[in-house]
């Protein structure tokens, strides 16, 4: 076609600027994929050591509890189907967070976080950016973990909606977490100590390894207060309960609607950081 | 204007003998300091990580009144446990000193001083050690809050601790030197140093596992590591005791002329 030309002659490129509508999704999905791509540019790392450390636990689980429990395989096929699917679900809540912190973190510090200030994206789509490669990266380790799980204890899925639901809830909580830390941390000590310090213990501890039951009542409250309880809750029934199980469905709404409603606290949260520019745009 | 001689202005050279004992020292004090500046990192966060693996598995494993080689399960684990943190942060003290120096290109201000390769070898893995020891330590206080381990032989502890926190210091040498990013010292961490911390009899007796597994374990020098050291604590142990000190004393013997070898050469540190 011929060449627009400016009024001196030149050529003139007749770049029409692009009007996306109310929501860039170019944009964000783009800010999405790179989050995955660098997951994916290194599986060994990323995919195998949670694989590798998740299948140690299990199988130091199985070969210490064969003998702790006054059973035979039976008990302790029995406590590895207990603790499998909550492992999962810790290692779902604690591969959101680090992955999102450590890439935000990491953007902060190399000033690549400025591309994304300049792009023509809403701080909601950079925080829907984040998030979905957050959840997808965690989704990514929690299947094989939990894949593992299953063939090494020989069991299914019992309610895979409800599994699917959780998982994101999970996810999603965890990825916006992930967010407000990445803002907030301006070293990577601070990344160390609130991961070394809080989520962490605050995974161990949430009940994915070890039954609430025989603990103190004060114990047993203050353990409910930390959401990957509910997160354990809620995968472990939907892999080992089902609708069949009439035990464990009575705590099942709760966990949905805390979970629920963390995942929108958190989310608004990072929102509203990102927009101020909470330790970007100091 | 007055001029002085320039003789008597130059510094001289310093003499230095057979050992540079200055620049040994020095060294050594850098690496104890690296990781003293984060202790929160390197010292802290193992004592919570510790303490929490300690929760997990007396709750998830201990709640029965079950006896293991003679003693309560969270007896028989807590020496497991200090050794694991041990290890591991000794192995991560030298392998992340050279990859760090590697990347940034500081590695030479290790290589250009005048160092002997020996020098060099022993300031690096005497870090390490210290780091071993001083998690070992932390550690081992933070468990004595919580279950009452007692010391049936302390020279044993001590053998045993600093011969683990040695021979994983100059395995983290020796994979620091091959590793050339950050990804391959990883992949060593998360495919070889947990695996062999974690399935070494840490939280189990090897009496568990099937006969076949038993020579596995015997070949395996991490089983004698924890085993010596958890006889001190527990005054039982899986496999013979001499010859656990020798095998680790052994590894320990041919890691260092490993490791000084490589640095003679300069094995990807003087491409």
């Amino acid at each position: 076609m011929a060449l627009a030309r400016s009024k001196a002659g030149t050529p003139v490129s007749l770049r029409l600027p692009i009007d996306y509508g109310a929501v860039n999704w170019a944009g964000t999905v783009t800010l999405g994929q790179r989050g995955l791509r660098i997951f994916l540019k290194d599986p060994m790392t990323h995919l195998g050591g949670p694989l590798v450390s998740g299948g140690l636990f299990l199988v130091v689980f199985l070969l210490a509890g064969g003998g702790a429990l006054a059973g035979s395989g039976e008990e302790s096929l029995a406590l590895l189907r207990y603790i499998g699917p909550g492992m999962a679900a810790f290692m779902l809540a604690f591969h959101a967070f680090e992955q999102v912190t450590h890439l935000l973190i990491m953007d902060k510090m190399e000033g690549v976080i400025g591309d994304f200030l300049m792009a023509p994206l809403t701080p909601a789509e950079i925080l829907a950016g984040y998030l979905l490669s957050g959840a997808a990266t965690a989704l990514l380790v929690f299947a094989p973990v939990l894949l593992l799980v299953l063939l090494i204890s020989g069991m299914g899925i019992q309610a895979p909606l409800a599994l699917l639901g959780f998982a994101l809830l999970g996810a999603l909580l965890f990825a916006a977490t992930g967010v407000v830390v990445g803002l907030w941390a301006q070293r990577w000590e601070h990344f160390a100590a609130v991961e070394n310090f809080f989520v962490l213990p605050l995974g161990m501890l949430s009940g994915a390894f070890f039954s609430l039951e025989g603990l103190h009542p004060p114990l047993q409250w203050a353990l409910q207060v930390n959401p990957i309880y509910h997160l354990v809750l809620g995968i472990r029934w939907s892999v080992i309960g089902g609708p069949g199980a009439g035990t464990g469905t009575a705590a099942l709404l709760p966990a949905a609607l805390v979970l629920l409603g963390l995942v929108l606290a958190t989310t608004f949260l990072a929102w509203r950081l990102i927009a101020r520019g909470y330790h970007i745009k100091d | 204007m007055e001029y002085r001689p320039i003789a008597q202005q130059a510094p001289r050279p310093r003499i230095i003998g057979r050992v540079n004992e200055r620049g040994l020292w020095t060294l050594y004090v850098k690496e104890v300091r690296r990781f003293l500046n984060v202790f929160t990192q390197t010292l802290l966060a193992p004592m919570v990580t510790t303490l929490l693996f300690l929760a997990i598995f007396t709750l998830a494993l201990g709640r029965s009144t079950q006896m293991v080689e003679g003693v309560a399960y969270a007896i028989f684990l807590a020496p497991g446990l200090i050794m694991m943190a041990m290890v591991q942060n000794a192995f991560a003290n030298t392998s992340s000193s050279l990859v760090i120096s590697k990347v940034q290109g500081n590695i030479v201000d290790i290589l250009m001083p005048p160092l002997s390769p020996a020098e060099i070898t022993l300031a690096l893995a005497a870090g390490g050690v210290t780091r071993g020891l001083m998690v070992g330590l932390a550690v081992g206080l933070a468990m004595w809050l919580f279950v009452p381990i007692r010391l049936h032989d302390p020279l044993m502890v001590l053998y045993f601790a600093f011969n683990a926190s040695l021979m994983l210091a100059l395995l983290g040498m020796v994979g620091g030197i091959w590793a050339e990013k950050f990804d391959h010292i990883a992949a060593v961490t998360n495919f070889v140093i947990t695996p062999l911390s974690f399935l070494s009899g840490t939280f189990y007796s090897v009496e568990r596992l099937p006969e076949s597994w038993h020579l596995v374990a015997f070949l395996n020098p991490f089983f004698y590591m924890i085993d010596g050291f958890r006889y001190g604590f527990i005054g039982h142990a899986d496999g013979a005791l001499p010859v656990g000190m020798a095998v680790v004393a052994g590894v320990n013997l041919a890691l260092l002329a490993l490791t000084h070898r490589l640095f003679t050469v300069g094995y990807r540190l003087k491409a």
